[in-house]
C-alpha cells in the first residue's frame, strides 16, 4: 500500500497508542483529587502529546499488571490532590505544553445562598499541521460535534471515522504537495510554472493511489523507495522530465511531512477523562452519566477534527442556608404578631 | 390606691388644670411612686415647651399644624421602648430578606429542573442509559460485533442473550469472535494477541491438533469469561 506508506499510516502504528485515563474527584470544599493512569510495556515514560505528570508533586507509582504466559503490562499512575479548584487550574498552566497535545482544565465553586455550584471544564486541543482543507469542507457541524461527542462505533460513526481519515489523508498529500510547489517556485524553471502545478494536482492525487496500486501489485512484500516513487508520479502528474531535477527537495519536503505526522502520532491513542462532581449534576456535554459520575471517551482521529471541551455543573445544597431562611421567615411572621398584640386598644 | 390605668387620664387632664383640688392631691401622690405615669407627665412638659415657640410666632407666618406633627413625631419616637424601634425596623428588612431568598430558591429550582430534565432527554435520546451500555459498541472495524451491539440497541433488547447464544458451543463462539477479530486491524486484535498468544496461532481449515484444542481450553475459555465479564460489567456501569 504505497498511498498508506506516504501518509505515513506505518508510523502511525508503529508509533504505539496509549490509553490515557484521567479520573477527577472534586470535593464539596472545592478540593479535588487528579488521577492519571495508563499501560505501557516498558516500564518507562512513552513519547506522548498528552502532559504526563512526572515532577515530584505527583505521588508516580508503577505498578505491574502480569498478562500471562510470563508477559508483564506496566501500569504508571501519577496522583495528586489540589487544595482548591485554582490550584487544580494553576497545574495546567502551568504544565509546559508539549505543542501537539494542550490540555486545559477549569473548576469553579460558586456560592449562591441555597445551593453551592461546581462548573468543571477540560479541553484538549490537538495542534493539527495538516489543515489545508478543513474539516467543515468534508462534515457538516453537525456531523463534527456528532463524531466528537456522539461517538459509539456504530456502522454510521465507522463512515464518518473512514471520512476523517481520508480528509486527513488528503491533507497530508496537500501540504506535500505544496511545499512541492515552493520549492518549485524558487527554482523559478520555465517548465514548471505554478499554474501548472496547481493544474497537475488533482492528477498527481489520483496517480498516487493507482500507480501505488500497481506497484503493490508488481512488487509485493518489497521495501519501496518512497522518493523515488513520488518523483516518477510527479513526473507523469506534471508532465516534464524537469520533475527529476528536483528529487533532493521532494526528499526535503517528505522528509518534512514526516516530521509534521511523528510529531502529530504522538497523540494516538484514546483518552479516557471522568470526572465525580459533588451534589447533583445538572448538565453536561458528556453522554455517558452515572449519577454525579460523568465520563467522555475520545480518540486521537476525534481530536483532529477541532478542540474537544468537556463540561459538567453539579450543585451542593447548603443545608444552613436553608433552615437560616426557615428561621428568618418564622421571625418575620413573630415580629408581626408581637406588633399586633402590642398595639394599643 | 387607685390603679394607673385609671389615674393615667388625670395626668394628662393634670397639664391643663382641669382637676380638682382632689385629683390633684391623688395624681401628685401616683406620680411619686409610678415611673410609667411620670414619664408621661415629663413628656408632657417637654411636649408643651417645645411648642412654646411656635405658639409664640403668628399663626400667618408659620405652618403651625405642620410644626406641631413634627414636634409630637419626634417626641413620640423619642418615648418608645427599643424594642418598639427594633420591631419597626427590623421587620421590613427581614421581609424583604425572605421574600428575597425565596424568589432566588424558586429561580434557582426552577432553572435547575429545567437544566436536569433537558440532561435526561439527551441522555434518552443519545440511547446510553447506564443499565443499556455496551462496552462492545466502542469497539471499532469490527463489523459483525458492530452490527449486533446495533441490532441489539435499536430493539433495545439484553444483549446478554445474544452473546451466550453464540457461547452455547465454545468453539464455534472462539471461531467466530476470532474470526470478526482477525478480521480487523483494530488495536483490540493486538491487544488481545498479547494477552492470548496462543490463541491467535490456531487455526481451523485442517482441523484442531490436541496441542489446538488444549489451547482453545485455557485461553480460549479465558477469552470466552473475559468477553462475558466486559458484558457483565457493560450492563452494570456505562464505561
Amino acid at each position: 500500500m504505497v498511498k498508506y506508506q506516504i501518509v505515513l499510516i506505518l508510523v502511525l502504528a508503529l508509533s504505539g497508542c496509549l490509553e490515557i485515563k484521567t479520573r477527577t474527584t472534586v470535593s464539596e470544599d472545592g478540593s479535588s483529587e487528579r488521577v492519571i493512569t495508563f499501560q505501557h510495556p516498558k516500564k518507562s515514560l512513552p513519547e506522548a502529546a498528552y502532559p504526563i505528570p512526572r515532577d515530584s508533586s505527583w505521588t508516580l507509582e508503577w505498578v505491574e499488571r502480569p498478562l500471562g504466559e510470563g508477559q508483564v503490562q506496566y501500569e504508571y499512575i501519577a496522583r495528586k490532590r489540589f487544595a482548591t479548584p485554582e490550584d487544580l487550574e494553576r497545574e495546567y498552566t502551568s504544565i509546559p505544553d508539549t505543542g501537539v497535545l494542550s490540555v486545559k482544565v477549569s473548576l469553579s465553586k460558586r456560592f449562591r445562598w441555597f445551593y453551592t455550584y461546581f462548573d468543571y471544564r477540560e479541553s484538549y486541543n490537538l495542534r493539527n499541521e495538516f489543515q489545508y482543507i478543513p474539516i467543515t469542507a468534508v462534515l457538516t457541524p453537525e456531523q463534527i460535534r456528532h463524531y466528537q461527542y456522539s461517538y459509539t462505533g456504530t456502522i454510521q460513526d465507522s463512515i464518518l471515522d473512514t471520512k476523517v481519515r481520508d480528509w486527513h489523508e488528503r491533507n497530508t498529500l496537500e501540504d506535500f504537495y505544496h511545499r512541492f510547489v515552493r520549492a518549485m517556485e524558487k527554482k523559478n524553471h520555465p517548465e514548471l510554472s505554478a499554474l501548472n502545478l496547481n493544474r497537475s494536482k488533482e492528477r498527481f492525487f489520483a496517480l498516487v493511489e493507482v500507480r501505488g496500486e500497481e506497484r503493490d501489485k508488481k512488487k509485493k512484500g518489497e521495501e519501496i523507495d518512497i522518493v523515488q516513487f513520488l518523483v516518477d508520479v510527479l513526473e507523469e502528474a506534471v508532465g516534464t522530465k524537469a520533475v527529476r531535477s528536483m528529487k533532493n527537495d521532494i526528499a526535503a519536503a517528505f522528509a518534512e511531512e514526516q516530521e509534521k505526522e511523528q510529531r502529530l502520532n504522538t497523540a494516538n491513542g484514546t483518552y479516557e477523562n471522568s470526572v465525580q462532581l459533588p451534589g447533583m449534576l445538572l448538565e453536561t456535554n458528556s453522554n455517558k452519566v452515572q449519577g454525579n459520575l460523568v465520563a467522555w471517551k475520545v480518540k486521537d482521529d476525534q481530536l483532529k477534527v477541532g478542540e474537544f471541551v468537556m463540561t459538567a455543573q453539579s450543585r451542593v445544597a447548603n443545608t444552613w442556608a436553608f433552615v437560616a431562611t426557615g428561621l428568618a421567615g418564622i421571625t418575620v411572621v413573630a415580629l408581626v404578631l408581637i406588633q399586633a398584640f402590642r398595639r394599643p386598644d | 390606691m387607685k390603679q394607673c390605668k385609671d389615674l393615667e387620664p388625670l395626668v394628662y387632664l393634670s397639664r391643663e388644670g382641669e382637676l380638682t383640688a382632689e385629683e390633684e392631691s391623688l395624681v401628685r401622690e401616683h406620680l411619686r411612686i409610678c415611673p410609667h405615669c411620670s414619664s408621661i407627665r415629663a413628656s408632657l412638659r417637654t411636649m408643651h415647651n417645645e411648642l412654646d415657640p411656635a405658639r409664640s410666632v403668628p399663626p400667618s407666618t408659620v405652618n403651625l399644624a405642620e410644626i406641631t406633627l413634627a414636634r409630637l413625631n419626634g417626641r413620640v419616637r423619642e418615648t418608645r421602648s427599643w424594642f418598639d424601634v427594633l420591631l419597626d425596623s427590623a421587620r421590613p428588612a427581614l421581609a424583604v430578606s425572605v421574600s428575597a431568598l425565596v424568589l432566588l430558591l424558586v429561580v434557582q429550582e426552577t432553572r435547575d429542573a429545567m437544566k436536569t430534565s433537558a440532561l435526561e432527554e439527551r441522555l434518552e435520546d443519545s440511547g446510553s442509559a447506564s443499565r443499556t451500555w455496551n462496552p462492545l459498541w466502542t469497539v471499532s472495524g469490527i463489523p459483525a460485533l458492530q452490527s449486533l451491539a446495533e441490532a441489539q440497541r435499536q430493539d433495545g433488547t439484553d444483549p446478554r442473550p445474544i452473546m451466550a447464544a453464540i457461547g452455547d458451543d465454545q468453539v464455534k463462539a472462539i471461531t467466530s469472535i476470532l474470526s470478526m477479530i482477525v478480521g480487523s486491524s483494530d488495536d483490540l486484535f493486538v491487544r488481545l494477541s498479547r494477552r492470548y498468544p496462543n490463541l491467535a496461532r490456531v487455526t481451523f481449515e485442517d482441523g484442531l491438533t490436541d496441542q489446538e484444542r488444549r489451547i482453545l481450553a485455557t485461553e480460549g475459555q479465558m477469552l470466552l469469561n473475559d468477553l462475558q465479564n466486559m458484558i457483565a460489567q457493560g450492563a452494570s456501569q456505562p464505561w
